[in-house]
């Protein structure tokens, strides 16, 4: 899976803005407002990879976090993102 | 036609096939050494054409029609836009209008009644005057943001050559009442980065996000919910004025 266009992303002050860029791009106007996490999943999605090497980042990213938590959010947000077009499978 | 104009303080000269952008731009020409150039091809307007289309059948409206000389200073401006960016420049939507060497910058989608706003102000304050009716430019410089003139004004056409410390950022609603609130950078930068220009590079994007990022941590930002009662011009400058 991968984010089906680049993204800037930026930290506005603990929260963060994602826009889409590029050249195909413009069939997308809106832009992501995200939180750190989401923010780092969205990095993690720039390169093909799978859910299970996303996860396994963010257990290394956050160890306070336990495996159903960092599991729940994933996919939350993988799903939101697919919904949008935003996500190739 | 080559001519060099000067926008926030940075000098561009610029190499157009039309006469139309010259007479736009009289008001701002310089003598000065240009910071970067712009230069107009037959395919720049091309596209301007194609996205005029596909943009009036997104939003339902017949297709204007536009001249070659109108598409062209939509081109330019276009590039001005790309490259002001390193000058720590960016173009972001909405009307400005200044009052006792401030500026204020309402924004909001198009329709919620910018330019009445605006035009409340020069009715109730007679020393107001707009810096731009629809695409000003702001300039961070020093950790200060400056409101700056541009003659890219919209339909019409309100700029002045100016550049003044922009004092507040202003979101406009429709409402019953006129009130005004303060708002956090927070809640208001998803409004903000939709109004700003949206350049198609990453490093020109994360620019702009940057420079955005500069304007919420020095600037205040505000809700004003208006109606169509003249008032409203006095109740937004108190509300910001009074809040220092």
């Amino acid at each position: 899976m991968k984010l089906r266009y680049e993204f800037a992303i930026m930290d506005m002050g603990g929260e963060y803005a994602a826009v889409p860029v590029g050249k195909d791009a413009t069939e997308f106007h809106g832009m992501l407002k995200l939180n750190a996490v989401s923010a780092d999943i969205l990095a993690q999605l720039k390169e093909d990879t799978t859910p299970e090497k996303v996860h396994a980042y963010l257990r290394g990213k956050y160890p306070e976090s336990t495996d159903d938590e960092i599991g729940a959010n994933l996919v939350k947000f993988l799903n939101q993102l697919y919904r949008e077009g935003l996500l190739q499978i | 036609m080559d001519f060099t104009i000067s926008l926030a303080g940075v000098n561009i000269e610029i190499h157009s096939l039309y006469g139309a952008v010259y007479e736009l731009c009289r008001d701002y020409l310089t003598d000065h050494r240009p910071d970067f150039t712009v230069s107009i091809a037959p395919a720049d307007i091309e596209f301007e054409r194609e996205k005029s289309v596909l943009e009036a059948a997104r939003e339902g409206k017949p297709y204007g029609n536009f001249t070659a000389d109108y598409l062209e200073t939509l081109a330019i401006y276009r590039k001005i836009s790309e490259n002001i960016l390193r000058y720590d420049v960016f173009l972001m939507h909405g009307a400005v209008v200044a009052l006792d060497g401030a500026a204020y910058l309402f924004t909001a989608p198009s329709g919620v009644g910018k330019t009445t706003h605006t035009q409340f102000w020069l009715k109730k304050y007679p020393d107001a005057f707009i810096v731009n009716g629809d695409k000003p430019l702001l300039r961070a410089v020093g950790g200060q943001i400056f409101a700056c003139g541009s003659p890219w004004a919209g339909k019409e056409g309100q700029n002045r050559n100016v550049m003044l410390p922009l004092k507040a950022v202003c979101a406009l609603f429709r409402g019953n009442e006129n009130s005004i609130r303060r708002i956090a950078f927070d809640k208001v930068f998803p409004l903000v980065i939709a109004q700003s220009y949206r350049p198609s590079g990453e490093a020109e994007m994360m620019q702009t996000l940057r420079l955005i990022k500069i304007l919420g941590e020095h600037t205040r930002f505000y809700a004003l919910s208006c109606n169509l009662d003249p008032d409203a011009a006095r109740v937004a400058k108190e509300g910001m004025d009074n809040d220092e």
